[in-house]
């Protein structure tokens, strides 16, 4: 068995702890081992979407400051 | 009450389902999805997605139910003019099909809603934009609760473009063979040693399939409860985003790709054949509303129709030229490039099979253009002179067709390889095929060509 095989099954235990069951009304199935999946990797891929949109915003703050004193600077006096 | 058929391919999703009258393409609304319908107009999703071109139009209308005790509403949903199929798109079609699709899933989620499926055959082509054409797909969105969509998103998109990407791009049809999209499994397989190296793919690809295995094995069917904020499924989307952003596929110097540096027309012959062409189109009375351009390489003559106004759809049997016909004419509203191999073309799929239309149950349409075609087909694939009039008259009313004979240097090197058993292809031959089935009203040889392109109209019956 390889490593991404055993990976995959101590994954799949593990996320066996966090289910509960509930009556499905999706006219899909979604697959379980889909949902397993999801929840698995559900901290890094929120934690990276978290940091991501940080940085962006902390771009646009920064783009606006510099936007906003390079203004100033420019100003006509009056 | 008029006639009504209810579509064959709208049974799945207890929602509503789609019916046609004489009067047009209506879909009807069940009161299950009332609350969720509701949600979607009151959210304001709808405007947005309206806003971005992202989702088909509709109207209400005071249509009678078809079934009086389960509908709610009746919308008419504006005209797609021409249905394709996944199977038939090139690879950005595709691209642009999944990223549309993540698009509108990321506008839902932050209107507290999300996608409850994403078949790729919910999206379509109006004016060379990919476009959601299932307003009754999208459920309250659950904090919570994992996509449900996923594992579907994978499968109709994900997989076959992995495939077409780091595999082969004729992979792509493998989505007519699985009409649920290609199993992940099978994905992961064929493209392991391609992309286990691929983090994201890895994940997406090959541990799903693992766990899709591992789940099924165990029996578990649950919904989760807990674990999967909404920055987790936004995570998600952002992720399935950039993956698809990455991949890539060019073609590398096709044959077909390259045909019109490679033939025997001068500037000034295929000068002349585009005159012949527009001469012949703008001959047509009524104007054609739909044009076929069977065999149409990169879409050079097709767009002769397209700049006309009239929808054309360009197939080709080669994914490179049909790619590079999409990629250089986006801007043109009116094409509509596709893959199609004609000498074995899309058959009818699905349940009872009339879930997904055959090629020739798309037709006919106004007219057919089939230039510098027949000798790939009578030569190419052997099939009679009389057999290829007998089709081109199931799918057309008009016909533009050029005979290529064989002292054509194509024809030449179509017979350099092999025995020429073809003693009935000449145009006499040809003249009389064609005219048991239509009237051959216009016929020009192409100057500086040994090729001569005739104008039909198809008998009445």
């Amino acid at each position: 068995m390889n490593a991404m095989k055993r990976a995959t099954n101590l994954l799949a235990a593990t996320a066996c702890l966090f289910l509960v069951c509930q009556p499905a009304h999706a006219y899909i199935d979604a697959g379980s081992g889909s949902y397993l999946l999801q929840i698995l990797f559900a901290g890094i891929l929120g934690g990276a979407f978290a940091a991501k949109t940080a940085f962006t915003n902390l771009k646009l703050v920064l783009a606006r400051k510099m936007n906003s004193s390079k203004g100033d600077h420019s100003a006509p006096h009056a | 009450m008029p006639e009504v058929l209810t579509l064959g391919s709208s049974f799945r999703d207890p929602s509503g389902f789609v019916f046609k009258t004489s009067k047009g393409l209506y879909r009807q609304i069940n009161q299950v999805y009332k609350e969720s319908f509701e949600l979607l107009e009151g959210s304001g999703l709808l405007s947005e997605l309206w806003a971005q071109k992202l989702l088909v139009s509709h109207e209400r209308v005071t249509e009678t139910f078809i079934e009086l005790d389960r509908g709610y509403a009746v919308i008419q949903p504006a005209e797609v003019p021409f249905i394709s199929y996944p199977y038939e798109w090139c690879f950005s079609q595709l691209k642009d099909a999944a990223l549309a699709t993540l698009k509108i899933q990321k506008l839902a989620i932050g209107k507290g809603m999300s996608l409850k499926d994403a078949s790729a055959y919910n999206i379509q082509f109006l004016d060379g934009h990919p476009i959601l054409i299932d307003t009754l797909s999208f459920e309250p969105y659950v904090e919570g609760k994992p996509w449900i969509a996923y594992r579907q998103f994978c499968q109709h998109f994900l997989a076959p473009l992995v495939l077409m990407s780091h595999v082969d791009v004729r992979l792509g049809r493998l989505s007519a063979t699985f009409i649920d999209g290609v199993p992940l499994d099978l994905a992961s397989t064929l493209s392991k040693p391609h992309t286990k190296w691929n983090p994201k793919i890895a994940m997406h690809l090959h541990i799903h399939a693992q766990m899709q295995a591992k789940a099924a094995n165990s029996g578990t069917k649950a919904e989760v409860s807990s674990k999967f904020n909404k920055n987790a499924i936004l995570g998600l989307v952002d992720n399935l985003e950039s993956l698809v952003q990455g991949l890539k596929w060019a073609p590398d110097g096709t044959e077909w790709a390259n045909y019109y540096e490679d033939t025997n027309y001068s500037s000034e012959s295929m000068d002349s054949k585009h005159k012949l062409v527009v001469e012949f189109l703008e001959s047509i009375a009524p104007r054609p509303q739909m044009v076929w351009d069977l065999g149409a390489n990169n879409g050079e003559f097709s767009s002769l129709a397209s700049k006309r106004g009239m929808m054309t759809v360009a197939w080709d049997i080669d994914p490179a030229a049909v790619e590079k016909n999409y990629i250089t004419r986006k801007s043109d509203p009116k094409m509509m490039p596709l893959v199609q191999d004609l000498t074995n073309p899309s058959p009818s799929i699905g349940w009872s099979n009339a879930e997904r239309d055959s090629l020739a149950q798309r037709g006919p349409v106004d007219a057919v253009m089939a230039l510098a075609l027949i000798h790939h087909l009578a030569i190419g694939n052997n099939v009679p002179l009389e057999m290829i009039a007998d089709f081109l008259a199931k799918v057309s009313q008009n016909l533009i067709i050029e005979f290529v004979p064989k002292e054509d240097s194509q024809v030449q090197r179509l017979l350099a390889s092999r025995e020429d058993i073809f003693s009935r292809y000449d145009i006499e031959n040809f003249r009389k095929a064609f005219g048991r089935l239509f009237d051959l009203t216009i016929e020009r040889e192409i100057p500086g060509s040994k090729r001569t392109l005739f104008m039909m109209r198809k008998k009445a019956a």
